[in-house]
């Protein structure tokens, strides 16, 4: 996510940090030539005052963080339409112009091409599609995506998967609506 | 065939990808700094517990807070910090020590508000236990008391009715997979019946997806509207009140049933962005929680107050929906004067009571 998390203390405080010192590290690199022990030293003074401003002056962070997420949400925004567009305006397409793999089933007369459900056992139905993967369970979706790939016969996704990293990143999870349901119980 | 598909797509990928690198390279800045101010909040807060590990089954009700805690949960505003006592409540006072017991769901339990500053324990002058747990619905709080009816005898019971969600809940057999206590009628009839014969640890199996969408709408409709759901559901709290009230009365406890409005409530232009969600807003009417309460109340001389009249949005954290610090204050103040009100005490105690919080100042009174 480009997107900052709710705005909190700890959030507050987490981020000034981190604007602190790429601010100090960005006077340390770009504003004083040539770099050098001196360059640094500024650069860490920059970041000292930045982050005592912010931690005794909590409320000049709240301006910062906010247009920052404004800024974001945006750039998430177009950013997910553009890569999303790639995928299917550049990548489907040139795929689609080899035919479908898809095979239809033509019946002969009087033949039923009803299948009977073989129903799942309780502890299945966390996993509902039939083709299982042997991963075990992870925090990445890049290796379940993979084994699903190759399991399934459809290799050729995996040149999506740089642009559906670059699509999980730009993902943003925030609503700034009331909320209309109110649980958070689990 | 499958080799040259898969040549296609790879060519096609690698334009597509040289497209997105300018893309890419605006967005870096901006990910490395959402990044490292996610990973940098562990150090400016303490690191939370899982819910699942934080509640335990429990036979009648479906489920309750772990006894002994002392935990920091997330939300999505932050991170709180809540202990409980040997029975699994919150607040320093014990059950029998409490003059007022507050039965309800998250808003009883005070989700999202530290210990300190729990509404509870807001009044020197005055004890009180809030009896509740996130996702509680009106079914659950009355078996509470049921089971606590010993405990009911020359206390003020207060009553959170949630409007946002109870009404429809009260209908419903779980809460996001948890088995929960639920009304039915009785053979079709006008009668109601709390059925628990259900109620185990295993998970309700359901399309969580389809149903999240159907419980919110149910939920506004059943609160607001106009649909046969509707007149179900206050049909059903009707039935749960009258139960309430007369356990109170036959253990000598002394009712009052307050309902805890939703943010949207509170400003015309949300309510209709809300529950334009949802269908027509004109079907939708935001002061009928209150209006059809109260007749339920007058008609069983159960004293009633409407929540809205006490609060505010700056009483709520908008993210999340529960009481702020302030309004968790509001709540504490507002069960002191209901205290004094109805359990008449001597004009003394009564000044002390209603002034007892920790920000006011009391002034003495004599005799």
């Amino acid at each position: 996510m480009v997107t900052l998390p709710p705005l909190r203390p700890a959030a507050l405080k987490s981020f000034w940090l981190v604007i602190s010192i790429g601010l100090g590290l960005l006077s340390a690199f770009c504003i004083i030539r040539p770099v050098s022990i001196w360059s640094f030293s500024i650069g860490a003074i920059v970041a000292a005052v930045l982050t005592f401003a912010g931690t005794h002056w909590p409320r000049i962070v709240h301006k910062p963080y906010r247009l920052y997420n404004v800024i974001a949400c945006q750039i998430s925004r177009y950013g997910s339409l553009i890569v999303m567009g790639i995928c299917f305006y550049i990548v489907l397409v040139a795929v689609g112009r080899k035919e479908s793999t898809l095979t239809l089933a033509r019946p002969l007369a009087l033949q039923s091409l009803w299948v009977s459900r073989q129903p799942l056992a309780q502890d299945a139905y966390k996993n509902q599609h039939p083709i299982v993967t042997n991963n075990p369970p992870s925090q990445s979706w890049i290796p379940a995506f993979c084994s699903w790939a190759v399991r399934s016969g459809n290799v050729w996704v995996c040149g999506l998967l740089p642009l559906l990293v670059l699509l999980s990143l730009f993902s943003d999870e925030q609503d700034n609506a009331v909320p209309a349901d109110l649980y958070t119980l689990f | 065939m499958n080799l040259f598909r898969f040549i296609l797509a790879a060519l096609a990928a690698v334009g597509g990808i040289l497209l997105a690198i300018p893309l890419a390279l605006l967005s870096f800045p901006f990910w490395i700094v959402a990044y490292l101010t996610r990973k940098g909040c562990r150090f400016f807060e303490a690191p939370s517990v899982p819910w699942d590990r934080m509640i335990e089954f429990e036979s009648t009700v479906g489920w309750k807070p772990k006894a002994n805690l002392d935990v920091y949960s997330s939300f999505v505003a932050g991170v709180f910090h809540w202990k409980t006592d040997a029975h699994g409540w919150r607040g320093n006072s014990s059950i029998e020590q409490s003059k007022v017991l507050i039965f309800g769901d998250s808003y009883a339990f005070g989700y999202a508000m530290d210990e300190e500053e729990l509404f509870t324990d807001q009044n020197h002058q005055l004890c009180m236990k809030g009896i509740g747990a996130p996702g509680y619905n009106m079914v659950q709080s009355l078996l509470w008391m049921q089971k606590l009816s010993p405990y009911l005898t020359d206390k003020l019971v207060v009553w959170f009715i949630c409007i946002s969600n109870d009404f429809y809940d009260n209908l419903q057999l779980n809460m996001q997979g948890y088995k929960s206590p639920f009304l039915r009628r009785i053979n079709g009839s006008e009668e109601w019946e709390i059925v628990t014969s259900h109620l185990s640890p295993m998970k309700w199996l359901y399309n969580e997806d389809r149903d999240q969408a159907r419980m919110r709408k149910g939920r506004y409709v059943a609160a607001f509207g106009t649909s046969p759901l509707t007149e179900r559901a206050y049909s059903a709290c009707e039935f749960l009140l009258k139960q309430g009230s007369a356990l109170c009365s036959a253990s000598g406890g002394k009712l009052v049933v307050m309902t805890v409005p939703h943010m949207a409530q509170f400003n015309a232009a949300d309510w209709e962005k809300t529950v334009s969600r949802f269908g027509d807003p004109k079907l939708f009417n935001r002061d009928l929680p209150n209006e059809r309460i109260r007749e339920i109340c007058q008609k069983l001389e159960v004293p009633f107050v409407a929540g809205s009249s006490h609060l505010q949005l700056q009483d709520y954290i908008l993210e999340d929906g529960h009481w702020n610090a302030r309004g968790h204050q509001r709540i504490a103040e507002v069960l002191g004067e209901l205290y004094s009100l109805h359990m008449n005490k001597s004009g003394k105690e009564n000044q002390a009571i209603r002034v007892g919080s920790r920000i006011l100042q009391m002034s003495q009174t004599t005799g």
